[in-house]
């Protein structure tokens, strides 16, 4: 009992500080777009902050332990690679989004005018699928990491993170995100620096490396198969939800767009280590042949054994503010595309007051949506990523072509996402759930490229330099 | 073995598949889509 209480009090207390910061942030916003995009442009500091807040997920610190025990030394840097990778790659994408959609705010913006209604509305449900399905994950990594750790009731951990991240995220829009997502990092960050060396310090590194040799060598094999596959195919899953996520869209316009490039490089360079840093004391696990009750808790159970309750509690302050950094994140990035995309282009005049009720309303509805999901408990959080990563691999070549290929086929991006998807989920159930991305993210690239070499089309970018802007 | 080869068929198209993605997304470095724009003075894109 002193446990559950001791962690409801920890997160009903960081909870009301994030709820307080948001406030404060929240009395110098007087207009929509500086709720939805926040004041001013985001410089390094901030920028590199609010990526890692948003991308540094629980699934980052709770599965990429799993990963290191399930596969080894290749599952550690599987995971850490195809996070990192996603991020970086998206460099580029940002620094030509300024370029040619220089007021634009949302990667709905992008999809409606440079393609048509058809691909427009397919890109748009799909987006809104995987994004809810994100918030699932986070929804029910947060209830089962306060449950099955810190004996907190599933539904209650689910409402306490959810409701807390609500509260904040409607009270100060992006700019509170932004804001608090420099603390949450922090904390982030108390786990990756504090947690592995404390273990470490104490194991000592010669005798983990000589028990793993001793009893499980195949984990040091950095050819071990599946992780290889895990490097390669999740690399395309979570290139393909950095691509289609409008968390770093929104990022990409908010960010000044000389550090855009620096700021992607470092925050996926960044991105890198935390995994790496978690995953690395599930190898304590294997070369001390200590199990956990379940694979998913291994790096809270090493924690416990070697660091006692504190550290335990340190992993759960940073696990609990990178769930809520990425659940806010997502709340006001989807709140931002409904609100800009089907609430603002139904072509009334609405005003600032109005717009900001309907933002803060959205939110909570999103948010209740959003709990009532994960309160079933559906999948795993890798399951529900790779589930939706067929989706996600889907609409990666349409949106690297849409934003550098003035001869995409806008008809051949639209039959490529649909094929994708079609077989990248007949092969996931089929074959294999990993097997079913490669499949998607492999139709995607070859129907939209044979069909724009067959039949060119030549896009005028000049169409999307006003995009966004207000006509007064 | 029959598992091992479709095992490596498919880490060998994940493998391909991530090589294009990287090409693709950096190209325009190296003119890739041929029509890549240059900036003008104050960073604004010239078409």
């Amino acid at each position: 009992l002193s446990t559950m209480l001791g962690s409801v009090l920890i997160i009903i207390t960081i909870g009301v500080a994030f709820i307080i910061i948001s406030w404060f942030i929240s009395k110098s916003l007087t207009k929509a777009d500086e709720y939805m995009m926040g004041k001013g442009k985001l410089g390094i500091a901030f920028g590199v902050t609010s990526l890692l807040a948003f991308w540094i997920t629980g699934n980052t610190i709770m599965a990429a332990p799993e990963a290191g025990f399930t596969d080894g030394v290749i599952g550690a840097l599987a995971y850490s690679t195809m996070g990192g990778m996603g991020v970086v790659l998206f460099g580029p994408l940002g620094h030509r989004i300024h370029q040619i959609l220089p007021n634009a705010r949302t990667v709905g913006d992008f999809y409606k005018n440079r393609f048509d209604n058809k691909n427009y509305y397919f890109f748009l449900i799909m987006c809104i699928i995987y994004i809810f399905g994100l918030l699932m994950t986070q929804g029910i990594g947060g209830g089962l990491l306060l449950e099955q750790v810190f004996d907190v009731p599933y539904g209650l951990s689910v409402f306490l993170t959810i409701a807390i991240c609500t509260i904040y995220a409607s009270i100060g829009g992006f700019a509170s995100v932004t804001g608090i997502a420099f603390f949450q990092v922090m904390l982030i960050l108390l786990v990756v620096i504090i947690v592995p060396p404390m273990v470490y310090l104490t194991t000592g590194v010669a005798p983990i490396y000589e028990g793993m040799m001793k009893f499980t060598p195949d984990m040091l094999n950095l050819l071990r198969p599946s992780g290889l596959m895990l490097m390669f195919a999740g690399t395309v899953v979570a290139t393909g939800e950095v691509f289609m996520d409008n968390t770093f869209w929104q990022r990409a316009y908010a960010i000044k767009k000389e550090k855009i490039s620096i700021i992607y490089t470092l925050a996926g360079l960044g991105w890198f280590f935390v995994p790496l840093a978690t995953a690395i004391l599930a190898f304590v696990a294997l070369g001390t042949q200590q199990e956990p009750a379940q694979v998913n808790q291994v790096a809270v159970f090493i924690s416990q054994v070697y660091g006692g309750n504190f550290v335990s509690w340190v992993f759960l302050v940073g696990v609990w503010a990178a769930l809520a950094s990425t659940i806010a994140a997502v709340l006001n990035s989807i709140v931002t595309l409904i609100v800009n995309d089907l609430y603002l282009e139904r072509g009334k005049v609405r005003s600032e007051k109005d717009i900001m009720k309907m933002i803060r309303i959205l939110t909570i509805v999103v948010g209740i949506g959003a709990l009532l999901l994960s309160l079933l408990k559906l999948l795993t959080m890798l399951q529900m990523l790779i589930f939706l990563g067929v989706i996600n691999a889907a609409f990666i070549f349409p949106i690297i072509y849409g934003l550098f290929w003035k001869k995409l086929n806008i008809n051949a991006s639209f039959l490529a996402a649909i094929l994708a998807i079609v077989a990248g989920y007949i092969v996931y159930f089929k074959v294999g759930a990993l097997q079913g991305v490669v499949v998607s993210g492999w139709i995607s690239f070859l129907v939209c490229t044979i069909g724009s070499l067959v039949k060119p089309e030549s896009f005028d970018w000049n169409v999307l330099e006003k995009v966004g802007l207000k006509e007064e | 073995m029959i598992g091992g080869i479709i095992m490596d068929f498919w880490i060998g198209s994940s493998i391909v598949l991530v090589i294009v993605i990287i090409v693709l997304c950096f190209g325009p470095l190296v003119g890739l889509y041929g029509d890549y724009v240059k900036e003008d003075k104050k960073g604004g894109a010239k078409f």
